[in-house]
């Protein structure tokens, strides 16, 4: 029995299926829809716009074995003696799907060495978690994934959550999928959305294609469901009473196999400083392939200066090399929400849209009056950046 | 140093996808297909060493029958041999599922226990899973935001890794999986003309893996819902409570409809730069 297949009796050749595939899959013959085995990959795209169903696609069983499996984890992630607040986002979201489950939710910190426990444990109490996991390790002073990996698998397979959460850093989205793959599990990531369906099953909603499709993602015969979320996505929400005496705090000393193995961190070139990052920034100046050279940045800094912003690039100014990658903003860079977003020479593709859509206001300028990003911009200014800026700058 | 061997994928060409403007959904077919672009820095970067260091280096791809092509670009830019792993069986394998298939043909070409290298992530799903996923399988260290090998002597690398406020350089004994990031350096041409019976051609038995690994069937993930992403495409709905002759106008101009209350301003004049201080202001 083929995995996927057409029901000819259905069929009526309309061709949506057709229109819609991206590996050139479905062809039609005498009006019925014809599906090549050998191309198709089983995205489902045809299937759901398929307006009279005649395209039947293989459902696996679901087990319902699974009871053993239960809480709700997110990993924190301690480094250099601090913890990144941005995880906090994560436990917030984790606190909601913890409600919805009637499960209890746990942050699980690793790191080399915790100073100012309580402060940790505040942090973590405000947003809702119940069970705090504080996993020492001596030996990963560069918080290398192999190592990590290894600490938080072996913690997973004895205590069984049903979901564990990771932000999606560089560090995150590196060491999530060395956990999943360490324990043969299902992992989503870049999650947009998270929540609960009718079977108790963990749905985890992501773009793709280049950010034009939004994918619902289940892990229905395997535990525990794990996901990455990218920074700015979720809120922080703190809680106001907070009973810290309820709070289940767990502090231990764990060990990774000591293989000889040399990996470490011999420089590090920051290049960015932390108060100019684009991901806390209040107002955030964006130049695209429009700035048109690295000098042409300069002035974009002039302005961010001014109204005490930070500096941020398309995908196509850091390809040019006229602004370092950190600096991204799109799908494959950062997502933001600042109070303002000014985008300079930004044509507005979807890829980078995905990135800024959350902004409270979104002014834009571009010589070209078609540039679709004046389609979401509050404030278009049709103009060469060259001449507003300086005197935007003036004026300010 | 060990040789390499480069995992690549064919994605199509989504920076250049259209909607269909009767019923704005994305019209997919006829999109063409290309080597993922993190790929190919990855292949550079192992054609670099090549250059340098004597090795080998292959190139393996799990895909469609069609994938054969971007594998014969990539000998003809200089790699030694291609792997075309294609089997109707591995249709629906999500990151674990390719993760096994790929170091299943790792193992069964003789490179396990020698170097891989791939694009950080894919153009189309973006997951950067394989990398640390490929690691783990065959027990080797990782490399993730690759950019740019500094030096190997013997089996001691120095090679500089993005992260959120710059890069680090790294010390690495090899062999590993490093996982390379998109860089601004210009793409290696081709060197020679290869023909078609240079790549070996696998399915699942030539690699000795069970069905029940890969495919939908060793997915621990699936898709269930497919939509257009409305956030995104907010502004390509048509609004219902516009006339009759509203509607098609907005349909008859590619589906766009502006974000209520936007105030479009034109040029450089001091009117204009005053009304945008105003909306910085408040």
């Amino acid at each position: 029995m083929d995995n996927i297949f057409v029901i000819e009796e259905k069929c009526n050749g309309c061709a949506k299926c057709r229109k819609v595939c991206s590996y050139g899959a479905i062809t039609i013959i005498n009006r019925k829809a014809k599906i090549d085995l050998d191309k198709c990959t089983l995205c489902r795209a045809c299937v759901d716009v398929c307006e009279t169903g005649a395209i039947s696609i293989l459902e696996i069983e679901r087990s319902t074995d699974l009871n053993d499996y239960k809480g709700i984890w997110v990993f924190v992630e301690y480094i250099s003696g601090e913890l990144n607040p941005l995880c906090l986002q994560i436990l917030s979201k984790g606190y909601e799907l913890s409600r919805r489950t009637r499960e209890k939710l746990t942050a699980v910190v690793v790191g080399q060495k915790f100073k100012d426990v309580d402060r940790v444990k505040m942090a973590l109490v405000e947003c809702g978690t119940n069970k705090i996991k504080l996993l020492q390790c001596l030996k990963i002073a560069n918080y290398q994934p192999e190592d990590v990996a290894q600490i938080l698998a072996d913690e997973i397979i004895s205590e069984k959550p049903s979901v564990v959460l990771f932000l999606g850093t560089h560090i995150g989205r590196s060491l999530a999928p060395r956990v999943a793959s360490k324990i043969k599990t299902g992992i989503t990531a870049d999650c947009t959305e998270l929540y609960i369906d009718e079977e108790k099953n963990l749905v985890q909603v992501r773009p793709t294609y280049g950010g034009r499709i939004l994918a619902s993602i289940i892990c229905p015969n395997s535990r525990p469901q794990m996901a990455s979320v990218r920074p700015n996505v979720f809120d922080v929400r703190r809680k106001k009473d907070v009973n810290l005496n309820k709070v289940v705090v767990e502090l231990k000393d764990v060990d990774v196999d000591s293989i000889e193995r040399i990996k470490k961190i011999i420089e590090t070139v920051q290049s960015v400083s932390k108060s100019s990052l684009i991901d806390e920034a209040e107002v955030v100046v964006c130049g695209g392939y429009g700035v048109g050279s690295r000098e042409g940045f300069e002035l974009l800094e002039g302005l961010a200066n001014k109204l005490g912003g930070a500096v941020a690039g398309t995908r196509a100014a850091v390809d040019e090399g006229w602004i370092e990658f950190p600096r991204q903003i799109g799908q494959t860079g950062k997502t933001i929400r600042p109070k303002i977003y000014i985008g300079c020479g930004v044509s507005g593709a979807i890829h980078h849209i995905i990135g800024i859509k959350n902004s409270k206001k979104i002014i834009a300028i571009n010589k070209d009056p078609r540039a679709p990003i004046f389609r979401i911009a509050d404030v278009g200014v049709v103009g060469d950046l060259n001449e507003i800026i300086p005197k935007l700058i003036d004026s300010l | 140093m060990e040789d390499i061997i480069v995992c690549v994928k064919q994605v199509p060409n989504t920076t250049n996808v259209k909607l269909d403007p009767k019923d704005h959904t994305l019209i997919r077919e006829g999109i063409p297909n290309i080597i993922n672009p993190h790929d190919e820095f990855a292949l550079d970067a192992a054609l670099d060493c090549k250059n340098r260091y004597g090795i080998r280096v292959a190139v393996a791809t799990m895909g469609p029958p069609q994938a054969k092509d971007m594998l014969i670009h990539c000998l003809e830019k200089g790699a030694d041999e291609g792997f075309l792993l294609t089997d109707r069986r591995l249709a629906g394998s999500d990151t674990l599922a390719t993760s096994r298939a790929l170091a299943a043909l790792i193992r069964k070409t003789g490179y396990n226990n020698k170097n891989v290298f791939c694009g950080q992530e894919s153009i189309d799903s973006s997951t950067g899973h394989i990398g640390p996923s490929l690691a783990e399988l065959l027990c080797l260290p990782q490399i993730t935001y690759a950019k740019e090998i500094l030096d190997i002597n013997g089996n001691i690398m120095h090679i500089t890794s993005e992260y959120e406020l710059g890069h680090r350089v790294i010390e690495l004994e090899l062999p590993a999986v490093i996982s390379f990031n998109k860089s601004s350096k210009d793409l290696r041409k081709k060197i020679r003309n290869i023909s078609e019976n240079k790549i070996k051609t696998l399915k699942l038995e030539d690699i000795e893996i069970d069905e029940s690994f890969v495919g939908l069937k060793g997915s621990p993930t699936w898709v269930v819902n497919i939509s257009v992403d409305e956030g995104a495409m907010n502004f390509l709905r048509v609004d219902s409570n516009l006339s009759a002759v509203e509607r098609i106008k907005v349909i008859l101009s590619g589906g766009i409809v502006e974000k209520k209350g936007r105030m479009m301003l034109k040029g450089g004049s001091r009117d204009t730069i005053e009304k945008i201080v105003d909306v910085l202001r408040s």
